[in-house]
């Protein structure tokens, strides 16, 4: 889902060092994204100083037709780019005449979520994971598979707000929902581009992409909002000690610090604590690349439109947000079939230098040993190998 | 196949480090998360165990051909006073600095012995020798 779109690559290898999953290779000068393997950290985006990673943007004037009434949703973490009610108000209105009928702030929602995570924790006693971020959840996903079951057992704001919002408007004859996307995660949660059939949400949109064009049609027309104050709260990933009960509350933001906490609690060394609230964006959603600010001035700018906070939470049907997180079922091999397996990877890689260079476009010796194994690859990519042989 | 690995006492700051690369060891083989649950977690016992406790020592990682985990932690010294109480849930002579780093409350080799599918121990001032299996039952 993450594209490389440019002709070459000068193989400088910073997606590849820099992917906390492994999920990228260089390939003949090009650079291959492993979908099962990627998180959508956007970390790869971020690095490559040639700008040559890109995600899909739904486009809206080709797919407005398919539609009869057209909803864009808004996340709470838009509003650490406004610095007064007023350019909150003006941006809305400008969001909506992009071909909008309605436009759907879900603070709310995002609120709601947050404190039934909190009563959820209380009742549980042993350790809980948030289930707000797409990223984190990919990550456990793959990473941390023992710590799967640990999510709350939450569907995202998102998707509950797309679900809302359809239950609403249900005579209202074809709904198109667009989620207008502060991250790279939460993009790739839509219908399309993205082939996910279950989603509620039809489209998305980064809001980098939407702002210019919403720039062009602004002018002193507004329209309201609906700022919720625990909204706020759920994305600057505000999780303090024990929130209203007597669980304790941790909060970790950034894939690193994540990994680092993951680490610790498939050791069993963060059960003493109730909640582990993960955000792989620094400084929780506020961090999202698609945001104008950056997170620091945005957390100022977030906190100051607090006082126009007077939206309540959601009131949500289980049925809405409830879902459980469980893995697909385990590969049916045999422990002897995963040891002979695993055996013949390593010799290979002990035929390799282990200096895990990257020459070859692989991260590692050992993913060059795995493609080498599955005949994908070959000993002779290893650089190190070649010229030591010259 | 057999790796063996270096800790050394009073090393807070690379607490854990072996246990992460025996870990991610174990999920490249592929092992159910369950087995691998109680690994991670005894191994991180006993690694931090060496680094609180004792004046050093060695953990050896072995995945024989049928698949079995063995985990062996042999230190140089002190030794424990009374293994029978050390086995008890609850008891610790964890010092303040290893308390601060949030360790040394008391349920490590119990911990231990709870997850292992076999578990030996045995002590002498000259060095406390533990020796962990697991495996798919």
């Amino acid at each position: 889902m993450i594209d490389y779109v440019l002709d070459s690559c000068n193989h400088c290898l910073k997606c590849v060092k820099v992917c906390p999953t492994e999920a990228i290779r260089i390939v003949d000068n090009k650079v291959v994204i492993d979908d099962h393997k990627c998180i959508y950290c956007d970390k790869c985006i971020h690095t490559c100083h040639k700008g040559g990673l890109k995600v899909d943007n739904s486009h809206m004037s080709l797919t407005f037709d398919d539609y009869d009434y057209k909803v864009a949703l808004i996340p709470t973490s838009v509003f650490s780019d406004f610095q007064s009610e007023e350019e909150a108000k003006v941006m809305f209105k400008a969001i909506e005449k992009l071909g909008f009928d309605e436009i759907v702030d879900y603070s709310d929602v995002e609120g709601a979520l947050y404190l039934k995570t909190i009563e959820y924790t209380e009742k549980e006693s042993k350790l809980k994971l948030t289930s707000f971020c797409p990223c984190i959840n990919h990550l456990i996903k793959q990473q941390y598979p023992m710590l799967y079951e640990d999510l709350i057992p939450f569907d995202y704001p998102v998707e509950v707000a797309a679900k809302r919002v359809r239950e609403r408007l249900k005579d209202k004859g074809k709904v198109g929902i667009y989620s207008l996307c502060d991250c790279v995660a939460k993009k790739t949660l839509a219908k399309y581009p993205f082939a996910n059939p279950n989603s509620q949400i039809d489209h998305a949109m980064s809001l980098s992409h939407i702002f210019p064009k919403a720039l062009k049609l602004k002018n002193d027309e507004t329209t309201s909002f609906h700022l919720c104050q625990e909204g706020i709260q759920s994305v600057v990933s505000d999780f303090y000690h024990y929130g209203q009960g007597t669980r304790s509350l941790v909060s970790v933001s950034g894939v690193d610090h994540c990994i680092q906490a993951l680490e610790l609690a498939e050791f069993g060394h963060l059960d003493d604590i109730g909640l582990l609230a993960l955000f792989a964006c620094q400084g929780g959603c506020i961090g999202g690349r698609y945001l104008w600010s950056n997170p620091f001035l945005g957390r100022l700018h977030i906190d100051t439109m607090s006082c126009y906070a007077q939206t309540e939470v959601a009131s949500l049907k289980e049925e809405w947000y409830l879902k459980e997180h469980q893995l697909d079922e385990e590969e049916n091999m045999s422990m002897k079939e995963k040891m002979r397996l695993y055996n013949k990877i390593n010799e290979i890689l002990e035929n390799l230098p282990r200096y895990d260079c990257g020459a070859c476009g692989y991260p590692n010796c050992k993913a060059l040993a795995l493609d080498i194994f599955y005949q994908k690859a070959s000993i002779h990519d290893c650089r190190v190998k070649k010229e030591g042989n010259l | 196949m057999i790796k063996v690995f270096h800790v050394e006492k009073d090393d807070y700051s690379h607490a854990g480090n072996v246990s992460s690369q025996i870990k991610k060891e174990l999920k490249s083989l592929g092992i159910s998360t369950q087995l691998l649950r109680n690994i991670a977690i005894a191994c991180y016992e006993a690694e931090i165990n060496l680094i609180i406790h004792s004046y050093g020592g060695d953990i050896t990682f072995e995945l024989n051909d049928e698949g079995k985990v063995i985990l062996k932690f042999d230190d140089v010294g002190p030794g424990i006073e009374d293994l029978t109480l050390a086995l008890t849930p609850g008891w610790s002579t964890a010092s303040k600095k290893a308390r601060e780093f949030g360790f040394g409350a008391g349920m490590g080799l119990a911990n231990m012995k709870r997850v292992s599918n076999c578990f030996e121990i045995n002590s002498a001032p000259s060095g406390t020798h533990l020796r962990m299996e697991f495996f798919e039952e």
